[in-house]
């Protein structure tokens, strides 16, 4: 642990002309993007993922814990999370207002291990037809759920209708929007939920997934796809999960209490008959405002924590036992970024774009306001995610007052005159990373460019609402957006014609949609969507400001594969986290050392 | 002999203004200059009011500049009260969040006088129906919490220094309303008005040239303690992020802000609570002096 470094101090070591993080992160990108390689291999035509796959790295042998494991009755785990929405634990209830540890009753078709790789869940392998737009998944026989009844592609059928039914109103019908063949007429009403493209194969342990274009990503994009009973769901109705009298698991876990504005427990389930060997034997997440969660810590009332505040930061890097505690991850690989309305004046105008972007001082910001919890963003897909392309975009964006100040006057307003007071907008609910973020970069467009910015803040559903409404009701904001696959498509795909924003490049669609649906290549696939995500850099929809590193803290008998460094040498709790999405709780066990009667 | 007389014609007014009865304005400075508090409270606005207002003149540096280099330091000769997250000079920002409060203040307050003094006055003098209507207006804006109506009306007008006083002026002005009818439902009775009316006097006249004189005591006393409420919830609404817009300095902004960071930068907390604290306790001071001062029937 003590010659654990971040990805900031990295940086520092450097000699002051490979002082990048781009070069420090050279070697994790590379290797990460020939993973991203293998991932992206592993989802063509015909491969049977059994053959060649990686796997979770689990802890319990045999059904034994370590050595230097607490006994089992001490395998309790406890965190704290914001619990004024909580609702719900399955993905397919609801997206934004599930419990702090969710998906833990169902296991996804595919999971991600700690190096990012695909590995099978529920599905034993998968393979597609020659076009890549049929996609068979066999699932593993044998998995019950608790009240008795199999693991069958039924279940994912009726999740999937579920999913488009519009009455249920799913959050995050956009996921599928598109993509799944008749999902989307199904959401409209339009044709019966039993014609989208999700049915059972050739046996109730195959399910068949139709798309709309060809989709060799679908497997990564199946993370998202752990199932509800299909039969609890018509005997109990929706939320059944929420309840502990009609909780229905195939899981490792089950629902022992859901007290809302209290805690949640979960304890392990007696029938569970698959095969994750998994040695904590009791989840409690007790509900907290985020303001109170490094004090709970520092407390030892909870044994995990994440995003601490920057001064919070601060007394933990200043103290050896909790700097200790201290694991930098990279999270879902969120980029966070200014964004512009560029079809309404002024940012209609290149120029005007471009000289914004070049007033964004990242490595002051680094070094002042983000310091661990953020490295500079260039570009859009961060380092170490497939096709990321910093290092070769860093000069587009880059911090140069002097050629912006040139770019404004070229666009008739020297010295900003003219040009005119703005509204920055942004979501309620912030880091106080970002609200610095904000009024730091006001600062530098007042202080280079001689433009005065107010910053507004707005209700998290009102901003949503407004910046998505067609036409955009957002001039100039204040947005992130993070990973739900592992492929370039996913992130760059928010940029497509029509998207998230207004912004709109032929060039761009036709990389991105052909490069998204190209099978065979990995290699051209890959390039094509680089040269996509240039023209976006180039054309200043957005000033990319930085990439999300979270920090994390865990207790030092919180051990296993899990905190140790990955293939790529990042050490962290990796999305998605206490959730079986994600090997993590395989990964990781409660040692002899953790003082007892901690429950 | 012109000479003395015109001396003695002086010296006669002089000794008969000695002996004229002090104005009422001179009698309120009189019972108010003696109550140290109030005087402590007067003298605390006035300072605030300085450094408010003159904080353009008076400030190290404009409340837009901050030097991301300079983030985060605690007060030293350089920066009297240290710097912000982003690079800001404190002192700066707490004159010019001083100025906002107080601009808030007063304005918010002559809007609810705008809105609710004539409404009083219209209530106390016709009487009947529409005494009725207005009173029922009261009870159902009464009806309402005020900072969550204040929260609402935040929300649909969007945050900013005009929208602000907006709104506190709409959810304060109801003290005023039911304060000047209770004054002109007292004062109409008088034989003074009585003896106006029955020389021909105009409703309007009435109320202008008598009624609204006499009514005034207690509506600068209420009027008064209403800054400090505005200004405090100025404080609230910002505090929970739809009061005022950043760049613009606001003291309850800073303090939330200050949150997430006090547990290192406790200045970044305690000066702008500081300052909250003075302008709450002087505008107090300020207010029950005027009170004693102006209304001595209800002292």
């Amino acid at each position: 642990m003590k010659d654990r470094q971040y990805l900031p101090d990295l940086v520092k070591t450097m000699r002051p002309q490979d002082r990048s993080f781009f070069t420090a992160l050279l070697s994790r990108r590379t290797a990460l993007k020939l993973g991203a390689a293998g991932l992206a291999g592993s989802t063509f035509l015909g491969y049977s993922s059994a053959t060649a796959r990686q796997s979770a790295d689990a802890v319990m042998q045999n059904g034994e814990l370590p050595e230097d494991a607490a006994p089992l009755e001490e395998q309790v785990l406890r965190f704290a999370s914001d619990g004024t929405t909580a609702k719900a634990f399955d993905f397919y209830e609801t997206v934004y207002e599930r419990a702090g540890i969710s998906t833990v009753f169902s296991v996804p078709l595919v999971r991600l291990n700690k190096n990012f790789e695909i590995i099978p869940g529920t599905a034993s392998e998968w393979s597609s037809n020659e076009e890549g737009t049929i996609w068979t998944f066999k699932l593993k026989e044998g998995l019950m759920w608790s009240d008795d009844t199999p693991v069958t592609a039924a279940d994912f059928v009726r999740t999937f209708q579920y999913s488009a039914d519009p009455e249920h109103a799913w959050d995050f019908t956009w996921f599928w929007d598109g993509n799944i063949l008749n999902y989307t007429e199904a959401l409209a009403g339009e044709v019966p939920l039993e014609e989208i493209g999700v049915r059972q194969g050739a046996n109730e342990y195959e399910v068949i997934f139709e798309t709309v274009d060809p989709a060799p990503y679908l497997p990564a994009k199946l993370l998202y796809s752990a199932p509800l009973s299909a039969k609890a769901l018509d005997t109990h109705g929706p939320l059944y999960n929420a309840n502990p009298e009609t909780c229905v698991t195939c899981g490792p876990f089950k629902l022992e209490e859901f007290s809302r504005d209290q805690q949640v427990v979960l304890t392990r389930n007696e029938k569970y008959t698959g095969d994750l060997q998994i040695p904590i034997q009791k989840i409690i997440n007790k509900f907290a405002a985020p303001s109170t969660h490094f004090t709970m810590y520092e407390a030892g009332e909870t044994d995990y924590m994440d995003n601490p505040a920057p001064a919070e930061i601060q007394i933990i890097q200043g103290d050896p036992e909790m700097s200790e505690q201290m694991y930098q991850g990279v999270g879902d690989f969120g980029c966070f970024y200014f964004f512009f309305d560029v079809n309404t004046s002024p940012f209609d105008d290149l120029k005007v774009r471009q000289a914004f972007s070049h007033v964004l001082d990242r490595e002051a910001m680094q070094q002042q306001i983000w310091g661990p919890s953020g490295i500079p963003a260039p570009s859009f897909l961060a380092p170490g995610f497939p096709g990321s392309n910093t290092e070769e975009l860093a000069g587009i964006q880059n911090f140069d007052p002097e050629t912006a100040k040139q770019l404004l006057a070229e666009a008739g307003y020297p010295d900003g005159e003219g040009f005119p007071d703005l509204v920055l907008q942004v979501r309620g609910g912030g880091s106080p990373i970002e609200d610095a973020t904000c009024q730091a970069y006001a600062s530098m467009l007042a202080e280079h460019l001689n433009i005065n910015v107010e910053i507004q803040t707005l209700d998290r559903q009102a901003f949503y609402a407004a910046m998505n409404a067609k036409p955009t009701e957002i001039l100039f904001g204040w947005v992130s957006y993070g990973q739900d696959y592992f492929d370039p498509s996913n992130m760059l795909g928010v940029w497509l014609s029509g998207g998230r924003h207004p912004w709109s490049n032929e060039e761009y669609d036709r990389l991105v949609t052909e490069a998204t649906s190209l099978v065979g290549d990995d290699e051209a696939r890959l390039a094509m969507f680089q040269d996509a995500e240039r023209i976006l850099v180039e054309d200043v929809p957005a000033v990319f400001a930085y990439f999300a590193t979270p920090i994390q803290m865990a207790k030092p008998y919180l051990v296993g594969p899990a905190l140790e460094p990955d293939a790529n040498g990042i050490q962290a709790i990796h999305w998605p986290g206490w959730e079986l999405a994600s090997t993590v709780l395989e990964e990781i066990y409660i040692s002899a050392d953790a003082p007892t009667g901690r429950q | 002999m012109a000479h003395s007389a015109s001396s003695t014609l002086a010296a006669a007014e002089a000794r008969q203004s000695a002996q004229r009865p002090e104005s009422a304005f001179q009698h309120a400075m009189r019972r108010f200059m003696r109550q140290k508090l109030a005087v402590v409270g007067l003298v605390i606005v006035l300072f605030l009011m300085v450094i408010g207002f003159g904080a353009p003149i008076l400030a190290p540096s404009d409340y837009r500049t901050a030097n991301l280099m300079d983030a985060n330091k605690f007060p030293s000769a350089e920066f009297p009260l240290g710097t912000d997250a982003i690079g800001h000079d404190f002192l700066s920002r707490v004159m010019y969040g001083t100025r906002t409060s107080l601009l808030v203040g007063f304005a918010s307050v002559g809007v609810a006088c705008l809105v609710g003094i004539p409404l009083g006055m219209l209530a106390g003098l016709r009487g009947g129906w529409t005494d009725f209507v207005v009173m029922r207006l009261v009870e159902v804006m009464t009806a309402f919490p005020g900072l969550l109506f204040a929260i609402f009306l935040m929300t649909v007008l969007g945050a900013g220094v005009g929208n602000i006083i907006i709104v506190i002026g709409l959810t304060s002005w109801l003290t005023l309303a039911r304060l000047m009818r209770a004054q002109l439902l007292t004062l109409r009775e008088q034989d003074y008005i009585a003896a106006a009316r029955s020389m021909g006097a105009s409703d309007w006249s009435i109320a202008v040239r008598h009624l609204l004189p006499n009514a005034v005591a207690p509506v600068i006393v209420a009027i008064t303690l209403a800054i400090p409420t505005a200004i405090f919830a100025e404080a609230g609404l910002s505090y929970i992020g739809v009061g005022i817009n950043e760049p613009t300095p606001s003291l309850g902004k800073m303090v939330a802000d200050s949150a997430q960071y006090i547990r290192v930068y406790w200045h970044l907390g305690l000066f702008p609570t500081l300052a909250i604290a003075l302008i709450m306790l002087g505008f107090s001071f300020v207010g029950d002096g005027l009170r004693d001062a102006l209304d001595p029937r209800q002292t």
